[in-house]
């Protein structure tokens, strides 16, 4: 059996307590404040203002960012290992997602909202963003505006909303997508001395229908694909190179939040799965809300959707009644994502499932939070010694789990044998030992154990250690606290 | 040499006089290495092998191309990004199967990397790889260059992995602790932690790189050992180029410069070893003949295999070339694939571990029907 805090939190520590079941549909269902810590050695406070960035900030990073990168590439005389390296260096100095990256270790360390944030980290999972074409600048908007917001509406809303933002336009290409018949292809046919580039790019179509929704259960075909490629084609240009011709000229006036130009749009009718959009040229920007309704509410998505969340929340085998409880709520509240929360977290308190194998990150974060250790800096420490960022955030890199690296559209998965290997356990024990060791855990293995249910095993294995640091790091590693594998 | 179909179908009847079931494994040491260079998200066989001599190349995908190019015979060329790679064919160490893939047909990125690494043409189908199986047919050992096990190496115990930590102010685990973890621990966490208290039992190899051309070099000296492991698997990504393809430069092609540097790495750190190797290159797809918009290409079918080491024959290219024309295309979009690169998979299980092809069709690919093509291959 798996401890309830451990399923659905980041642990419970004697500070907080474990968590209740009525606890958890309330942080679901109300916003909290954004929290961290100015140094490792002060207290928690409000997450500051001039680290929190908007997207205008963004754009114009990932743009700096773009142009340097390409002067990279470009260098003649570079060997690849030389490019490679030049590559690191740049990445190292972008700073916006190094904040980012903090912001959502203290958040779950710190914050009073962590069952809200685990659910806010799978739909950000689902919805992968990684790094290509500058897109690390976006992750955090993505992450804290679109989704952060989006988990208290309906699934349809937040579809629509990540598939229209800068990250999931850069990451999957459609910034580079234009109609074969829309305004661009006839100036470009009328005027070729302008050298524009002309047609679709499907990647952010097939990956919206494999994905994000109705999955190749719904047995569709290139056709459809390439059609929703068609009514995606318009959205993200503003996010493009400034260097293309038309640039300036057609994004002028713009907002980041409203990226469609009709100049790239493909213009007539288009069918996808055996629907027929017509809303024709003029109007082009709004079958983009009818495709992704219509996928949103797809029965293969709601399926798919189901049954992931069961997976990740209750078991990596979930039973079919719990699957079919999830799913009956998500109809009924026509995929309002707080009550389809709210089912899950009831059937994650009722399974009498052994749950899952914890991703490396939940469980790396579960331990600093119930052992109450300090691992990361503060936001003052990173400003003042760059380093730290290099010691903070190298824990995404290392178990395996970054969401800023450069990564596949499928996300990270919930099955237990992804992330079982020799070096796995190595980075475990590691990890373990490292708080033991440097993080100066508040609390021992004891007071750990009594906030969380479902604990003999462990108690019986931890007496195998000769102090406490070996204690520490064989109640992290117990299959108790890491979830099942077997 | 380029094959004709009826050349093709003659070596695979011929083949079948050889057929036979060794119950006796070789002894480990014996086993040749089989090393797998997964290439993930599509790789672009006619920008890595361009069949220059194919006169409809221009026609379909002239912004593609580039001047800088090695010819390999009178019809393909190797893209100069792979210029070690050129050198090993020219050497009679290396050889290119075209228009070539495994038979899946829907263009997904995530079935298709699932179907390549488990063999099993049903996507998701599998928990275990084909690789994992082979090892486990000829009883060997493998290791997996990356930080989690693929697909590919799972289904049997005998394989552990390397890529050493680099977490500033962490220690080595202690192998008393993870020997109680192991003994505490049920289902496939427990041998891992067994796996890392021998690990830490032993003395280790001073170097913890862990960029490409280091786990190259680290795999090719472990092969190198008596006792070393039999199968490696190395991982290059991000092929997946929908935008800003490159022709001469670009995404594409440092990725295929990556691919270069790990098979001349490979080669030179598996010292004599490097006779009874075959290194092969995985990918899930091909991509299309034609640019899209973006100056990219979107998922296609047919690609190329890269292969070298010293149990190669060394025929430069092997293929039963299709052609370019739009009609010879698949779906008139995608390189025609004219042999399953099962065959050739198939092929390498069956020269480096010397199992029989019957058996490997079967029991790792489990389809008895798998062309037989290890005689254009190997000597």
């Amino acid at each position: 059996m798996m401890d309830f805090s451990l399923k659905v939190g980041f642990g419970a520590s004697p500070l907080t307590g474990p968590l209740t079941l009525d606890g958890s549909i309330d942080q679901i269902r109300s916003e909290k404040s954004q929290v961290g810590i100015k140094t490792a050695k002060s207290s928690v406070e409000n997450w500051p203002q001039d680290l929190t960035f908007d997207l205008q900030q963004r754009v114009q990073a990932a743009r700096d960012f773009r142009t340097q990168e390409e002067e990279i590439y470009e260098q003649k005389n570079l060997s690849g290992s030389e490019r490679r390296s030049k590559r690191e260096v740049l990445k190292r100095q972008a700073n916006i997602w190094h904040y980012d990256q903090l912001r959502l270790i203290h958040q779950a360390i710190y914050g009073e909202d962590p069952v809200r944030q685990r659910f806010m980290q799978f739909w950000w999972n689902h919805f992968t963003v990684g790094a290509t074409n500058g897109s690390n600048f976006y992750t955090g908007d993505l992450y804290w505006n679109v989704i952060g917001e989006g988990i208290s509406g309906s699934f349809n809303e937040l579809v629509y909303a990540v598939t229209r933002h800068p990250a999931m336009l850069t990451y999957l290409d459609n910034i580079y997508s234009v109609g074969e018949k829309s305004p661009k292809a006839l100036d470009a046919r009328k005027n070729p001395q302008k050298k524009l580039h002309v047609g679709l790019n499907d990647n952010l179509a097939r990956e919206l229908l494999e994905l994000h929704t109705v999955t190749p259960a719904a047995n569709y075909t290139e056709a459809d694909i390439h059609d929703a490629a068609k009514i995606l084609s318009g959205w993200g240009f503003i996010f493009n190179k400034q260097k293309d011709a038309s640039w300036a000229e057609k994004t002028a006036g713009k907002k980041y939040d409203d990226a469609f130009i009709k100049y790239h749009h493909e213009p007539g009718d288009k069918f996808v799965l055996g629907k027929k959009y017509s809303k024709g040229f003029s109007s082009g920007k709004k079958t983009l809300k009818s495709l992704t309704d219509d996928l949103s509410t797809h029965p293969k998505t709601i399926d798919h959707l189901c049954k992931k969340l069961c997976q990740h929340f209750i078991s990596e085998t979930p039973s079919t009644d719990d699957i079919d409880y999830v799913r009956k709520i998500w109809i009924k509240s026509k995929g309002h994502l707080p009550d389809i929360h709210q089912a899950v977290l009831e059937k994650a308190k009722a399974a009498e499932s052994p749950g899952r194998l914890q991703w490396p990150l939940t469980w790396s974060l579960s331990l600093v939070r119930s052992s109450g250790a300090t691992l990361f800096p503060g936001w003052e420490d990173m400003k003042s010694h760059p380093a730290f960022d290099a010691n903070g955030c190298r824990l995404y890199r290392e178990i395996g789990q970054d969401f800023w690296s450069r990564r596949q559209p499928n996300g990270f998965s919930s099955g237990a044998n992804d992330w079982i290997s020799l070096e796995h356990m190595d980075r475990r024990v590691r990890i373990a030992s490292l708080i033991a060791n440097i993080g100066s855990p508040q609390f021992g293995t004891e007071e750990i154990l009594s906030q969380l249910s479902h604990m003999d095993p462990v108690r019986n294995l931890i007496s195998q250690g000769t102090n406490e640091i070996e204690k520490f790091v064989l109640m992290a590693c117990s299959q108790s606290f890491m979830g099942y594998s077997a | 040499m380029r094959i004709s179909r009826r050349n093709f179908l003659i070596g695979a009847a011929a083949s079948l006089s050889f057929a036979g079931w060794s119950p006796l494994g070789k002894a480990s040491s014996e086993a040749g290495n089989l090393i797998v260079i997964l290439l993930e998200g599509g790789m672009d066989g006619l920008a890595a092998i361009p069949p220059v001599g194919d006169k409809h190349l221009k026609k379909q995908r002239e912004s593609l191309l580039s001047n800088r190019v090695v010819m390999i015979d009178d019809f393909f060329a190797v893209h100069s990004s792979l210029s070690d790679f050129a050198d090993m064919i020219q050497q009679g160490e290396a050889s290119v199967v075209h228009a070539t893939s495994i038979p899946y047909l829907r263009r997904s990125h995530f079935e298709g990397q699932n179907v390549v690494e488990s063999g099993n043409m049903k996507p998701f189908a599998d928990k275990t790889g084909w690789l994992g199986r082979a090892l486990d047919e000829a009883n060997l050992n493998g290791r997996a260059l990356s930080l989690e096990m693929p697909l590919i190496l799972r289904g049997n115990d005998n394989v552990d992995n390397f890529y050493p930590a680099h977490l500033k102010f962490s220690r080595d685990p202690d192998p008393l602790i993870s020997k109680i973890l192991a003994q505490a621990h049920t289902g496939s966490t427990a041998n891992s932690f067994r796996q890392l208290a021998e690990r830490y039992s032993q003395a280790l190899s001073p170097s913890t790189r862990r960029d490409p051309i280091a786990l190259a070099r680290h795999a090719g000296h472990e092969m190198n050992q008596d006792n070393g492991p039999k199968a490696a698997v190395l991982r290059v990504g991000q092929f997946d180029t929908h935008a800003n393809q490159g022709s001469e430069r670009g995404q594409h092609f440092a990725q295929l410069e990556l691919v270069n540097d790990i098979f001349r790495e490979l080669r030179s750190s598996l010292g004599k070893s490097w006779n009874k190797t075959v290194v092969v290159t995985l990918t899930e797809f091909g991509r299309t003949v034609m640019p899209n918009g973006s100056a990219g290409t979107d998922h296609g079918y047919g690609t190329a295999g890269l292969l070298a080491g010293g149990l190669l024959k060394g025929n430069p290219v092997i293929t039963d070339w299709p052609g370019l024309q739009t009609k010879n295309l698949f779906e008139e979009r995608d390189l025609m694939v004219t042999m399953d690169y099962r065959s050739v998979l198939a092929a390498c299980v069956e020269k480096a571990y010397d199992v029989s092809h019957e058996r490997v069709a079967k029991n790792v690919f489990y389809d008895g029907n798998i062309e037989r093509v290890s005689d254009l291959i190997f000597s």
